[in-house]
C-alpha cells in the first residue's frame, strides 16, 4: 500500500466536494434542511476536505516546504490542484462560519452565492486532481476515463452522505440520482478495463492486472448493488406513512448504507488506479 | 550548442562502470541511481544479440518534468541540460511520475529528488561527464545534437519508450546482427 496517502487523499478530497454540494443544493436551494442539519453536513465536509489535504501533504517528501506548491501554477496540474484545494477550503471555512453565525450574522443571505462559488471551485478541484494523473507516460491513466472517474467519485460518495446528514426526506430523487451514477461508474470501469486490454502492451499489462484483482470484481459487484439499490428506491420509493411522505428514518438508513457500500468502492477503485499502473 | 548523450549498444557490455561512475562522483545513496544500464530484447535487431541500453535523463526538449513539477525546480539552460534545484523541492515525486524514462529518482536521505545534470560542472569547464569518462568500451558518447550524422543512430529502440512524446535527446548505435550459423 505505497500510495495509501494518495488515495485517501483524492477520496476525501472529492467526498468533501461532493457532500458539501449536495448539503448545499438541499439547503440553500430546496429549502429542505434544517439549521443545525445543514451546519452538520458542511462542518463534515469541511473535516473530509481536511483529512484529504493532511493525506496529500503527508506524501510530500518535504511536507514543511509544501507552499513551494503554488510556485508553477502556469504548467503543472499540481499547482493548480494546490491552489484550487487552498480557495475551497479557505471558502468552505467561511462558509462555515457565516451558516453558524460567527462572522456576518446578518449576511446569511449571501451563503447561496458563496456556496455557489465554493461549489464551482470544488468541482475544478475534482477535476484539476484527474488532470494531474493524464500523464502520457502512465497510458492506463491518460484517458478520458480519469476525469470522469474522479469527477463520479464526488458525487458517488457525496449524495449519499449529504442527503443522510441533511435529513432529506424526500428520497426518491437523490436515490435514482445515486443509482444512475452507480451505474456510470460501473460502465466507465469495464469499458476502461476493456480498452487497456484491446490497447499496446502497457495499457494490456495494465488491463489484466486490473481486471485479474479480485478487488476489482468486489468493487463491481459494490457498483452494481448499488445501482440497483438507487434505482429501485428511485423508482419506487421508500417506505411511506399515513400522509404519504417517506419515513425520514428508512430514507436515511438507505442512504448510510448505500454511502458505506459507495465509499468502500470507491477506495477499492483508486487503490486498483494507483496499484495497478505500468509504464510505457 | 544542444547537448544530449549517444549510446553505442555495439560496444556496451553492460558493466555499469557508467552507473558506479556517476554514483561515486555525485556521492549518490546506495538506492539512488542517475543512469541506469537496461538488458534490451535479445531480438532487438531481429536476431538473437545481447544488448544493453544505458540511458540516464535525456534532457529532452520538452522535459515532462518541467511542466508538472509544481514548484517550477526544474530549468533548461541554453545548451539544453535540464537541472534540477533541490532548493525548492518538495519531494512530491510528480516528476518521476510525468517522465516517461523515470529519469528523477527520490533521495531517502533529503527527501528530494534528484537527477542528472550532465556534470555542469565538468562539461562547463570542458570536460567529459563522469558516466562518459568512466565507460571502459567509450560506449558512452557526449554529442552536439545539431551536429551529428542523424543518419548514424537511431532514436527509437524496440522495448524502450518512444522518444518523440518528450523529443528526447538520446541517440543509440544499434548492435550489428550477427551472421547466424546453423549446424
Amino acid at each position: 500500500m505505497g500510495h495509501t496517502s494518495l488515495i485517501l487523499g483524492t477520496v476525501f478530497s472529492q467526498l468533501a466536494i461532493g457532500t458539501f454540494i449536495t448539503g448545499y443544493v438541499i439547503d440553500q436551494w430546496l429549502k429542505k434542511a434544517n439549521e443545525k442539519n445543514a451546519f452538520i453536513t458542511t462542518c463534515v465536509s469541511f473535516v473530509a476536505g481536511c483529512i484529504g489535504l493532511a493525506a496529500i501533504i503527508t506524501h510530500l517528501g518535504v511536507p514543511m516546504h509544501a507552499f513551494n506548491a503554488f510556485l508553477n501554477i502556469g504548467s503543472s496540474w499540481l499547482s493548480r490542484e494546490t491552489l484550487f484545494s487552498a480557495i475551497f477550503m479557505l471558502l468552505l471555512f467561511v462558509y462555515l462560519l457565516i451558516q453558524k453565525g460567527i462572522i456576518a450574522k446578518e449576511s446569511k443571505s449571501a451563503l447561496k452565492g458563496l456556496g455557489c462559488v465554493t461549489a464551482i471551485c470544488g468541482l475544478c478541484l475534482a477535476f484539476v486532481t484527474a488532470m494531474i494523473y493524464m500523464i502520457p507516460g502512465v497510458p492506463a491513466w491518460n484517458t478520458a476515463a480519469t476525469p470522469v472517474s474522479f469527477m463520479l467519485s464526488a458525487f458517488l460518495t457525496g449524495i449519499p452522505l449529504g442527503v443522510y446528514l441533511s435529513g432529506y426526506d424526500e428520497a426518491k430523487m437523490p436515490a435514482l440520482l445515486t443509482g444512475l451514477i452507480a451505474l456510470c461508474a460501473l460502465f466507465v470501469a469495464l469499458i476502461h478495463v476493456t480498452s487497456l486490454q484491446a490497447g499496446a502492451s502497457a495499457q494490456a499489462a495494465s488491463g489484466y492486472l486490473m481486471s485479474s484483482n479480485s478487488m476489482f470484481a468486489f468493487r463491481m459487484v459494490l457498483l452494481a448493488l448499488a445501482a440497483a439499490c438507487g434505482l429501485y428506491f428511485g423508482i419506487r420509493g421508500t417506505k411511506q406513512n399515513s400522509e404519504g411522505t417517506e419515513t425520514k428514518t428508512q430514507g436515511g438508513t438507505i442512504f448510510l448504507l448505500l454511502f458505506l457500500v459507495l465509499i468502500v468502492a470507491e477506495f477499492l477503485g483508486r487503490y486498483l488506479f494507483f496499484g495497478t499502473i505500468v509504464r510505457l | 550548442m544542444k547537448k544530449g548523450f549517444v549510446s553505442n549498444m555495439e560496444r556496451c557490455i553492460g558493466c555499469n562502470a557508467c552507473v558506479i561512475a556517476c554514483k561515486q562522483y555525485h556521492g549518490l545513496e546506495p538506492e539512488m541511481k542517475r543512469r541506469k544500464v537496461r538488458e534490451m530484447d535479445e531480438n532487438i535487431v531481429g536476431q538473437p544479440v545481447r544488448a544493453y541500453l544505458s540511458a540516464s535523463c535525456q534532457h529532452c526538449d520538452e522535459p515532462a518534468c518541467m511542466k508538472a513539477c509544481p514548484t517550477g525546480a526544474y530549468s533548461k539552460r541554453e545548451d539544453g541540460v535540464v537541472l534540477h534545484n533541490a532548493e525548492v523541492c518538495i519531494g512530491c515525486r510528480m516528476c518521476q511520475w510525468a517522465c516517461p524514462y523515470e529519469a528523477p529518482t527520490f533521495n531517502p536521505v533529503t527527501k528530494k529528488m534528484d537527477k542528472c545534470d550532465f556534470c555542469r560542472e565538468r562539461i562547463d569547464a570542458g570536460e567529459q561527464p563522469f558516466c562518459v569518462a568512466g565507460c571502459p568500451m567509450e560506449a558512452l558518447e557526449m554529442v552536439d545534437m545539431d551536429e551529428i550524422n542523424e543518419s548514424d543512430y537511431v532514436s527509437e529502440v524496440k522495448g524502450f519508450v518512444d522518444p518523440s512524446i518528450t523529443g528526447a535527446n538520446l541517440r543509440v548505435k544499434l548492435p550489428a546482427a550477427v551472421r547466424q550459423v546453423r549446424r
